[in-house]
This record gives structure tokens, C-alpha cells and sequence, in this order.
């Protein structure tokens, strides 16, 4: 690792010491001998690999090393969190931002799950509503049915293994949970540079349902390094609705996995708004492993000046007649950057495959930049995969047009954003989420940097 | 040539993946007749076209097909529309980039070679795609186009007649050539029918409505259901399902078997 | 007999006489290099070829930074490892005595495939290496059309005639779009490549003729370490054929070609390939390595260059023909068709580098696989800055025969400037049983069928071929897939 480290810039360098520092710490106080063994495991990994460059495809356009600036030692276990510490920022007090949040999903959740700085917070979560059916454990999670295989080997796997503190356990049982929306908070109050890392299961028995609205606020411009990992499990016929809302503070950098195993005719569907934050990457990695499945992701990547969003998906067909459906949209000012990797991988056994991924990106800023990689792997003939992408201004015809029927111009240009953003919206099926969504992305949008003409 | 009749087709049980659908079909057809074969959807009639053609997945399982006296069950299909059995489709495959004309060409080319002669030259070819075209208000600009993509479901069928007058099969099997054209397009389709009519040559019209018959009149008729003949006549059978339905022929098709049993 | 094989034959027939008093071969028929590479062998192939000092140095500094260089490993191509010391870098052309004597020594499966094509008798036999007095030389043939392009100041000759005759051209431009630093396999190809082609077109000059090397060089030889140079002045034109729709007799076993072109203003360059080397046989035994590196420069304002591909031969087939749209309002194109049937594997595609102003790309790639194949598109768009209204389409279509092939995309789309549009757009399908039936029910065979539906899908960038080349082309596209069903 020494090599790896010593290559670094200085800022990256300090950070990966002390997060191993942190990981050490973490492995000599595990409670089990099988827990100290996987985190060892996974920090040795860690060490092994160093920080993704950008030769590693991955992460060809997202540079992490040179984001990082400095140590970012993980908040500690000792429980020196305030929550009662005023959390003032863009969305108002903690407590405001939760409400507002909650307003957003609609009234009718069965449970918020709150997350303080990475620790779970029994004080500003609600628990009390949820049906029996759906079991929730939240706080540590053990890590004891973890593993570092399958696709999970890599850096930010490792990492988060070596580091997670915290986080929740979702079970479904059969059949059940057809009224059950969670609602996750992870509100960032930090005063210094640190990190927080936090896992999840979601597992959903045979037929059953569930909602999962997550929204990641934070404040200010302290320096942050977020890594949080959901792994999802959906029974046959299972059905699960995610959207994730980040909107996290100007110096925050979140890196998110949701890996996701679906049975026989299980339907995923995932949104995720990328808003606020230095760095908002987030990678889908969905498995197959039941005929008729489908999975239809959604991604709105909105970034301002010196911003990221990048979004990585990778959706592995490994049996017949699954649906896979992938769209991305990305709108960009200033210098802001966007990212969408996206493979779809179809087994030889796997036929009667669909397979769509389409990006569209809209480049609003003179130094904005876009990099799409929408990438096709398929072994047999009896499958149907396309994929489109297209990169350009907003249209100059139609902005003339509304312009002469007397619409100002920033007036003009928010509508054909929101136009351009629209079908993104309208995949949510889920009222609440939908409008969960909508409405922080259209908020976005009031901003003047988006409105306005580029310099 | 053979003094055997066109087609026979004797005691006829086939299966699609599997599932039986024919089971004991029996039918002559001499040449210079025309026959029609008239039932309810999922009769079997379309199977039966498809089994005379050669379709992969429609596998004959018991009695025999000989076409002029050979075995059809031993050729392939390329090998039976060159002998010329032409088969006219419901549904019509699109195949994008082929321009219509040259598939044509070499179509009409493979059944010459088969048959000894030579290939035509492009202008002789041209002048015959075009009289034909005219005969079927076939929109010439449409030759240009690739095969069958974009085509209105008019202009798929006329586009399967021409393709018929152009080779002039010696059998038929027009699968549903009257479903989805209007009144004018359909009396087109039926002069270009009516005029490949000859007694070297047969046809078999399949299809679920009579109003083809009308202008196509057949020398008999076939009622099919539940993968058999059920009753065979004159043209006036076609007049007894248009008032009656297919559902008279059932009945007293069971009421037959139950008598039988 | 197409008008261009006509041309050939003629042209064997007028010169039959002639070139009996000309022997080329016998100053360097003892010559051969031993197996492996070194700088002694570097320094031989510049002896050999009476090179200036400054290129023997370019080569040597191109050796020493192989020898640094390791290989990819990012394409999606599988092979044993090259043993780099067990090749010859340089042999004299093959003598009489190791040729065959008559085609009833050549492999009859080629000579089908001849048939097939069209190809006559007189080109079979070169085209086989057969050692017949008859052979027409290739270099005689290219002094005919030498006769012609004088006339309008076009050069046309070998590499190695042009490092003598012209060096200073050769010297301004050699290295300038591809330098010898790029790659692994164009810095082997910089030290060591034997031979290749040389073109200058000079400012408004509408090259006379498509020029083909097919009529120059005697592909047995020089194939393997190719360089090609092609230099178009302002408001010229030149179009280019490169190899042949009939497969080539060859016995190296890998090839890594150079091509570099550049186009100054208004110039346009058009480059279609047919490649059609041995791909290995029906098990995927033996077979040409191709890793080849073409590149064009756009240097110019409103220049244009076009790629035009057909890949149907070779064991691996790893080749990028890019353009660098420097000038303004410059244009690159790149059309593919790509077949890979049996084991063979392709990697190809194309790079759209977008540097000035209203550059526009198009990228059209018809990619088939069939058998046990593996074929993938790589292509990279990039949009600078600076490339103000910048444009690209590209359309990116998979075609997969057969449940045991694989077909990729891995499409690069990069813009960092809001005011290009790019659009990008890629399927995948399959010849579909009903197509085939629908064919075969009109007494079209299941070969022919398949090969109508796949030039079909091909159509678009069959278009762009010269006429001469496209009729070859389809049929070739058929041939190349045969036994691809059932």
C-alpha cells in the first residue's frame, strides 16, 4: 500500500492514512473474532488497492484521489454526537429539514429512520407506525452474513467493509409490507473534515412489497467522505420502490452502491437525484438470478460549479426474460461534470433479454463536461438491447420559439429543462416519491445559475 | 408430368412445439381447382399452411403430404418453392435494408435455375415486376422500398400477390390474403388471384370470411376446425357459415363422433 | 469481371513482354535477416533499404521505446503470447522454387472462395503466390499508372521509393499523426516496417484514379510491418483501396500496419479497406493477428476524411482508423462493416477527436457475429473545448447469428463544450427465423438468405464503397458467413 499512498497527492494521501489509521482501530475493537477477521480482510483489500486512478475503467472520469484534501478520519463510536446541536443551513434546522423532508413523502410513512453524522439516532427516528411484517434493526448491523466476493471486492466495497459502523436491516416478510414506506434520513451536521460509512440490508420475502424514500441533507463546506452500501435481496415476485434524494453540502463527497439480487418476476425500481455535493457517485450493480424480472432505474444528475455526479450501472442478465431499463439525465452549468457508465451484460443462457440504457445530457455551462459509456456485453442472439445517448445544448429553436410568444427568457429556459427532465419524473410510479423528487430537482432549477443564460 | 394429383394430403396430424393441432387432415387438390379452407381461429388453418411450406417448429407426426406425387416431408423449403408451392402470408416478415426489387430478382432467378432456365436480365425482369405492379396498383416507388417495412397491411398483400404472379406457382396457399384490405384493394388482390387461375396450376385460400369468395369463387369449399375437415362442398358452403357461423359445422360435428363413440 | 479486375488484366497483358527485361528480385534474393529483433536488425532493414541517418535514428528511437512499452491487454481479444524473437523482421521476397508450381498446389477451399468472387484465373494465381512466368510484378504495373499520375504531379510509390526519392516530404510527415511513440504496435512498426505506400497529392489536384494497392506492392512481402503515407495539399482529392475482397495467401502470422493521412485545407482523403486475410479455420486454428493503427489528420479548415471498412478476414482483428478534426469546419467519417464468424475475434471501431470549430463526425458501424466469434465496436468521441458547434452522430448496430457468438459496444462519449450535440445510438438483432423463412419460402437458399439479410443491414455503409469494391464487397459479405446457420 506504501506504493500506492506515496504516488498520491498529499490532500488524498491523508486521507487514506487515516482511514486505515481508523480501520485498524475499528478491527482491534470488533466484538467477534469472525467480525475482526472480515474487517482485517477487507482493510488488507483496501490497502492492497489504494484510491481508484483513473486508468482504472471504472473510474476513467471521475477523479476521487484528487478530491479528496485532507484526513477525513471516520466520526468515532464513542457517541460524541450532538444531536441537540443547532443544524443550520440551506434546509433550516435538523428538525426542519426532517419535516420537510417527511412532508415531501407524503404523510403516510410507517417509519423514519434517522442517521446522524453516520450514526443511527433512535431520538429523531419513528418507529412506531411500522406493521409487524416488516422488520426493522437499526443501529450496528453485524457483519457476520457479509462477505467481500462477488463484485464487492473492489475499493469502495473494501473500504466501507473495513470502516461501517452503522446502519440498518430491512425484512419483509412474504407477502407482506403493501402499505410499508421507510423513510432514511443521513443528515450531515459535522463541524471538521471526517468520514461516515454505513451498510444495509433490504431483503423482501416472496411477493412482498415496500417504498424507500432516502434523502441525504447536509451543510456548509466542511470536507466529508460518505460511503454507504445497500444490499437488496428481492424474493420472487418481490417488489421494491427506491428513491434517494442527495443533497448533501458543497464539500461532500458520497459514494453509494445499491447491489441488488432479484428472483423470478421481482421488479426493481430505483430513482436517485443527485443534487448537492462536491461528489455524488452512485453505482447500481443488479443481478438476475430469476426469469421475468425487471429492474428500471432513473437518474437525475443536477450539478452546479466544481461539482460531480457521476452514475455507474451495471445490470447482469444471467437468465431469460428479464427487463432491464436505464436512464439517465444529466443537467450541468458552470464547469460541473457528469458520469454515466452503464453495462448491460447478457449471459449466453440468458434469452429473451431486454436491455435499454439511454443518456441524455444537457450542457447549460461553458466549462460543463459530459463523459457516457453506455456499454453492451451480449453472448447469445435472442435478445433485444439498445442504447442511445446524446449530449448538447438546450435547443436554441425552441427557446426563440417560446421567446416570440413573449416567455421570458429564463422563463423559457426552465421550461424546456423541465421538459427535458419530465420523463425522468414520470417513471416514478409512486406518487409520493415522484413528487419527492420532482419537487427538489424543480426547486434546483428556480436556481439563478440554471435559469440564467451561460456566461 | 406425373398423372398424380397436385397435392394430396393424407390423414395429417401435426404438432407445433409440441402441442398437436392437426390431427388427421385429408385433401386432394387436382390442378386447375381452386379450394378453400374456411373455420374459426385457431382451427388450424394457418398450421397447415405452414406445414405445406416447411416451417421450422411444425412437424408433421403422422400421415404423409405428397406434392406432384413426391414426398414434401423430404424437401426443404427453398426446395418446395422452387418446385412451386408458394405461400402467401398473413403476417408478411419485414427485412430492413433489402430493397424490395432485389429480392424479387433473386427469387424469381432461384425458381428459373431450378427449373433449367436461364436468369432473366434486368430489363426483361424490370418490365415484368412493372406490368404486374401496374395490374395490382402496385405503387412502383414501393419496389425501392425494403421488403415489407413501413408497409401499410394493404400494400403487404399486393405486395405478396405480385410476388406470386412473378413466379407462378404451380400450387397456392394464400394464408388469409382478404384480412385487412378494403373493398377496393380487395377486388384488386382478387383479379391478380383470378388471373394466375389455370388448369395447370391449384390454389388453396384460407381464410376465416367468405368475402374473399366472392370474388375468388372456389371449386370447393372445406370447413376446418379443431384440426380437421370437418365437411367439404360447393361454394354454397361459404354462403352457410357467412349467415350461420362456424358453430352449426361443430356441433354437428360432435353430435357425429358422439354417434360415432 | 469487375471494370477494376478488367484494368488488372489488361495491364498483365501489356506488360507480360516487358518485364522480362527486368529482374527485381535478384539483387536481394540471397538476403534474409536471422529470426529476432535487435538493433542489428533495425540497422540491417535501414541498410538494406539505404536509408538516411535521421530515420535509422527515428527507428532506433522507436525500438528503444518498445522495449519500454508492454501490450494491451484493454481490447477484448484473446491469444497466446507473441514471441517477438521468434519472427523474422526481414526476408527477401519468396523465390520460384518455394512457390507453389500451379493452383493445383493451392488450397482448394481458396480457390473456391476465388470462384466465388469473380476473381480470374491470371489474378487467382497471383493472388495464390503461384510461380508462373505469367506473374504479372506489381511494380511494372504500378509504372503505367505512374505514367498517368506524373502527369498531374501525383506521387504514387513505395515507401521505400519515396524515403529516396522524396525525402523531405516523407521527413516533414512521417510520425506526424501517428508518432512512434502511439502504441505498442505502431512503435514495433515504426522500427521495423519494411515497406509500404507513399501518396502526395498536390494543392488542387483531383487524383486522376482511385489508387489501389493491389496494383503496387507485392503483398506477400510487405504485408506484415506496413507503413502507409498519404498526404493530400490543399483543395486536392485523392480516393484510396486498400487490399482485396479475395483472401490473400500469407504466412505471417501477425501483421501491425501504420497508416497515417493528412488532409490540408479543403483536401479530401477517402480510404475503404477490404480486409479479407486468413482468419483461422472452421476450430479457430491459426489465422492472422492484425493490430493495426490508421489515423487521419484533418489539418486542415473544411478537409474531410473518410474511412471506409469491411473486415471480414483475420484471426484478430485489432484496428481503430481514426480522425483528428483539427481544422475548422473539418469532417471525419467512419464506415464499418465488420463480419466475425467462427472463432475469429475483432476489436475495432473508430476515434472522432473534435479539436476546431464546426467539426462534424459521423460514425456508422454494421458489426455481424456468427459461430463462436466475439465481436466488439470501441469507439471514442471527443468533444474539446474549444470545438465550438462541434457535431457527431454515430450509429452503432449489432448483428448476432447463432446462440454462440457474442457482440459488444463500448462507446466513449465525451463533450466538453455545450454547444455540440452528439448522438449516439446502437442496437442489437438478430437474422430472424422468420426472415429466413420468409427467404427460403420464396426459393431463396438459407446461405443466400442470410447473406441478403445481412447486406441488408450492411446497406448503408456498402453505399460508401467505390463502386468497383462494393459488388465484391456484398459478395464477400456472404461467403464470409458461410456455414454461419444451421
Amino acid at each position: 500500500m506504501s506504493a500506492q499512498v506515496s504516488n498520491l497527492p498529499q490532500g488524498a494521501h491523508q486521507a487514506v492514512t487515516s482511514l486505515m489509521e481508523a480501520a485498524k482501530r475499528i478491527e482491534a475493537g470488533a466484538s467477534t473474532g469472525e467480525e475482526t477477521a472480515l474487517r482485517r480482510k477487507a482493510r488488507e483489500q483496501f490497502a492492497a488497492l489504494g484510491l481508484p486512478t483513473r486508468r482504472l475503467e471504472a473510474w476513467r472520469y471521475t477523479d476521487l484521489a484528487g478530491a479528496l484534501q485532507g484526513p477525513l478520519p471516520p466520526l468515532s463510536s464513542s457517541g460524541d454526537i450532538q444531536l441537540n446541536e443547532p443544524f443550520k443551513g440551506a434546509l433550516g434546522s435538523l428538525d426542519e429539514a426532517l419535516e420537510n423532508a417527511r412532508a415531501q413523502a407524503g404523510g403516510e410513512l410507517s417509519a423514519s429512520i434517522v442517521f446522524v453524522d453516520g450514526r443511527f439516532s433512535a431520538q429523531h427516528s419513528r418507529l412506531d407506525k411500522l406493521p409487524k411484517t416488516v422488520r426493522l434493526r437499526a443501529g450496528y448491523v453485524p457483519l457476520a452474513n457479509e462477505d467481500v466476493g462477488d463484485g464487492d471486492n473492489d475499493m469502495l466495497g473494501s473500504l466501507n467493509l473495513s470502516l461501517a459502523s452503522d446502519g440498518f436491516e430491512i425484512i419483509v416478510d412474504p407477502n407482506a409490507g403493501a402499505e410499508a414506506f421507510i423513510h432514511l434520513f443521513f443528515a450531515s451536521t459535522h463541524k471538521e473534515s471526517c468520514s461516515m460509512h454505513s451498510r444495509a440490508n433490504v431483503r423482501l420475502g416472496k411477493g412482498a412489497n415496500l417504498k424507500l424514500f432516502e434523502t441525504h441533507a447536509g451543510i456548509g463546506d466542511v470536507p466529508c467522505l460518505q460511503t454507504h452500501i445497500t444490499d437488496v435481496t428481492l424474493d420472487e415476485s418481490a417488489k421494491l420502490e427506491h428513491a434517494c434524494v442527495e443533497d448533501n453540502g458543497t464539500q461532500h463527497i458520497s459514494l453509494a452502491r445499491l447491489k441488488a439480487r432479484l428472483k423470478q418476476e421481482a421488479q426493481l425500481s430505483c430513482a436517485a437525484l443527485g443534487v448537492g455535493g462536491k461528489l455524488v457517485r452512485r453505482e447500481y450493480n443488479v443481478l438476475f438470478e430469476g426469469g421475468g424480472a425487471t429492474a428500471k432505474l432513473s437518474a437525475l444528475s443536477l450539478a452546479n460549479a466544481g461539482e460531480t455526479r457521476d452514475i455507474n450501472a451495471k445490470l447482469h442478465h444471467k437468465v431469460p426474460d428479464c427487463i432491464s431499463d436505464t436512464l439517465v439525465k444529466s443537467v450541468l452549468t458552470d464547469d460541473a461534470r457528469g458520469v454515466f457508465q452503464g453495462l448491460v451484460r447478457v449471459e449466453p443462457g440468458a434469452t429473451q433479454s431486454n436491455g435499454q440504457q439511454t443518456s441524455k445530457a444537457l450542457l447549460l455551462g461553458r466549462g460543463a463536461s459530459m463523459n457516457a459509456k453506455p456499454e453492451l456485453e451480449i453472448f447469445n442472439d435472442d435478445v433485444e438491447c439498445a442504447h442511445g445517448s446524446a449530449v448538447g445544448e438546450l435547443d436554441q429553436e425552441a427557446l426563440f420559439y417560446l421567446r416570440a410568444r413573449g416567455i421570458s427568457e429564463g422563463n423559457a429556459r426552465q421550461l424546456l429543462i423541465n421538459a427535458f427532465l419530465n420523463d425522468v419524473f414520470e417513471r416514478i410510479e409512486d406518487d409520493a416519491l415522484q413528487l419527492a423528487v420532482e419537487s427538489r430537482a424543480l426547486n434546483w432549477l428556480e436556481d439563478a445559475s440554471v435559469r440564467a443564460r451561460e456566461a | 408430368m406425373s398423372s398424380a394429383p397436385l397435392l394430396q394430403i393424407q390423414n395429417l396430424h401435426a404438432e407445433v412445439d409440441g402441442k398437436a393441432i392437426l390431427r388427421g387432415v385429408d385433401l386432394v387438390l387436382e390442378r386447375g381447382q381452386v379450394h378453400a379452407i374456411m373455420g374459426p381461429n385457431g382451427s388450424g388453418k394457418s398450421t397447415l399452411a405452414y406445414i405445406l411450406a416447411g416451417k421450422d417448429g411444425y412437424d408433421i407426426t403422422d400421415g404423409r403430404i405428397l406434392f406432384e406425387g413426391s414426398d414434401l416431408a423430404e424437401m426443404d423449403v427453398e426446395t418446395r418453392a422452387r418446385a412451386g408451392l408458394f405461400l402467401g402470408f398473413q403476417y408478411p416478415v419485414a427485412i430492413d435494408g433489402v430493397a424490395t426489387i432485389s429480392f424479387l430478382k433473386e427469387a424469381v432467378n432461384a425458381r428459373r435455375a431450378a427449373a433449367g432456365k436461364d436468369k432473366l436480365d434486368a430489363v426483361a425482369f424490370l418490365k415484368q415486376v412493372r406490368a404486374f405492379a401496374a395490374q395490382l396498383s402496385f405503387d412502383e416507388s414501393m419496389l425501392k422500398r425494403y421488403i415489407n417495412l413501413g408497409f401499410s397491411g394493404g400494400e403487404k398483400k399486393r405486395a405478396e400477390i405480385l410476388q406470386m404472379l412473378l413466379l407462378e406457382p404451380t400450387l397456392a396457399v394464400l394464408d388469409e390474403t382478404d384480412s385487412g384490405l378494403d373493398v377496393d384493394a380487395l377486388k384488386t388482390v382478387a383479379t391478380g388471384i383470378e388471373s394466375l387461375r389455370s388448369p395447370e396450376r391449384a390454389m388453396l385460400l384460407i381464410t376465416h370470411y367468405q368475402r374473399l369468395l366472392q370474388h375468388v369463387r372456389p371449386d370447393y369449399v372445406h370447413i376446418m376446425a379443431d384440426g380437421n375437415i370437418l365437411h367439404s362442398g360447393g361454394p354454397e358452403l361459404a354462403q352457410k357459415v357467412e349467415d350461420g357461423g362456424y358453430a352449426e359445422f361443430q356441433q354437428s360435428a360432435r353430435t357425429a363422433q358422439t354417434a360415432q363413440a | 469481371m469487375s471494370p477494376l479486375a478488367q484494368q488488372t488484366v489488361d495491364a498483365v497483358e501489356r506488360l507480360r513482354d516487358e518485364r522480362k527485361k527486368y529482374d527485381f528480385f535478384t539483387d536481394i534474393e540471397s538476403d534474409k535477416a536471422p529470426k529476432g529483433l535487435n538493433e542489428d536488425i533495425i540497422r540491417f532493414i535501414s541498410a538494406k533499404k539505404q536509408e538516411p541517418e535521421w530515420l535509422l535514428e527515428w527507428r532506433l528511437r522507436a525500438y528503444q521505446r518498445w522495449l519500454k512499452m508492454s501490450h494491451p491487454d484493454w481490447a477484448r481479444v484473446a491469444h497466446p503470447p507473441i514471441d517477438y524473437q521468434d519472427l523474422y523482421y526481414y526476408a527477401a521476397p519468396k523465390t520460384n522454387v518455394d512457390r507453389p508450381k500451379s493452383l493445383d498446389e493451392v488450397d482448394p477451399e481458396l480457390l473456391r472462395t476465388y470462384e466465388k468472387l469473380g476473381i480470374p484465373l491470371a489474378e487467382q494465381e497471383i493472388l495464390a503466390g503461384v510461380a508462373v512466368d505469367a506473374v504479372f510484378d506489381s511494380v511494372s504495373v504500378a509504372t503505367t499508372f505512374k505514367e498517368k499520375l506524373r502527369e498531374v504531379g501525383v506521387i504514387f510509390s513505395s515507401f521505400s521509393e519515396a524515403v529516396q526519392e522524396h525525402p523531405e516530404l516523407v521527413r516533414r510527415y512521417l510520425g506526424s499523426v501517428v508518432p512512434y511513440s502511439d502504441n505498442f504496435f505502431a512503435t514495433l512498426n515504426s522500427a521495423v516496417f519494411t515497406d509500404g505506400s507513399f501518396v502526395y497529392i498536390p494543392e488542387g489536384v483531383r487524383c486522376p484514379m482511385e489508387l489501389s494497392t493491389y496494383f503496387r506492392i507485392n503483398e506477400a512481402n510487405t504485408g506484415q510491418f506496413e507503413r502507409t503515407l498519404i498526404i493530400a495539399e490543399k483543395d486536392s482529392y485523392v480516393s484510396y483501396l486498400e487490399g482485396c475482397t479475395a483472401p490473400q495467401r500469407d504466412e505471417n502470422q501477425l501483421h501491425a500496419a501504420v497508416v497515417e493521412l493528412v488532409a490540408l485545407d479543403d483536401a479530401e482523403i477517402k480510404y475503404s479497406t477490404v480486409q479479407n486475410w486468413y482468419p483461422g479455420d472452421a476450430e479457430g486454428k491459426g489465422g492472422i493477428y492484425n493490430f493495426v493503427t490508421k489515423r487521419g489528420d484533418c489539418r486542415g479548415d473544411r478537409s474531410k476524411i473518410s474511412w471506409t471498412q469491411v473486415e471480414t478476414g483475420s484471426a484478430i482483428t485489432w484496428k481503430y482508423p481514426s480522425c483528428i478534426l483539427r481544422g475548422d469546419n473539418s469532417v471525419g467519417e467512419f464506415y464499418s462493416i465488420a463480419i466475425a464468424n467462427n472463432h475469429q475475434q475483432i476489436d475495432s471501431g473508430t476515434k472522432m477527436l473534435h479539436l476546431g470549430k464546426n467539426t462534424s463526425s459521423r460514425v456508422i458501424s454494421k458489426g455481424i457475429s456468427a459461430g463462436k466469434s466475439s465481436n466488439c465496436y470501441r469507439g471514442l468521441v471527443s468533444i474539446h473545448p474549444k470545438a465550438e458547434s462541434a457535431r457527431n452522430f454515430t450509429q452503432c448496430d449489432s448483428l448476432l447469428i447463432g446462440d454462440s457468438t457474442s457482440a459488444h459496444t463500448t462507446p466513449y462519449i465525451e463533450s466538453k463544450n455545450p454547444t455540440a450535440l452528439l448522438e449516439h445510438e446502437a442496437t442489437t438483432s438478430k437474422v430472424s427465423e422468420e426472415q429466413l423463412f420468409y427467404c427460403r419460402q420464396r426459393g431463396i437458399g438459407e446461405e443466400e438468405a442470410v447473406a441478403l439479410i445481412v447486406n441488408g443491414f450492411c446497406r448503408e455503409v456498402l453505399q460508401k464503397l467505390p463502386m468497383e469494391f462494393a459488388v465484391e464487397a456484398q459478395q464477400l459479405v456472404g461467403i464470409s458467413l458461410e456455414g454461419s446457420i444451421g
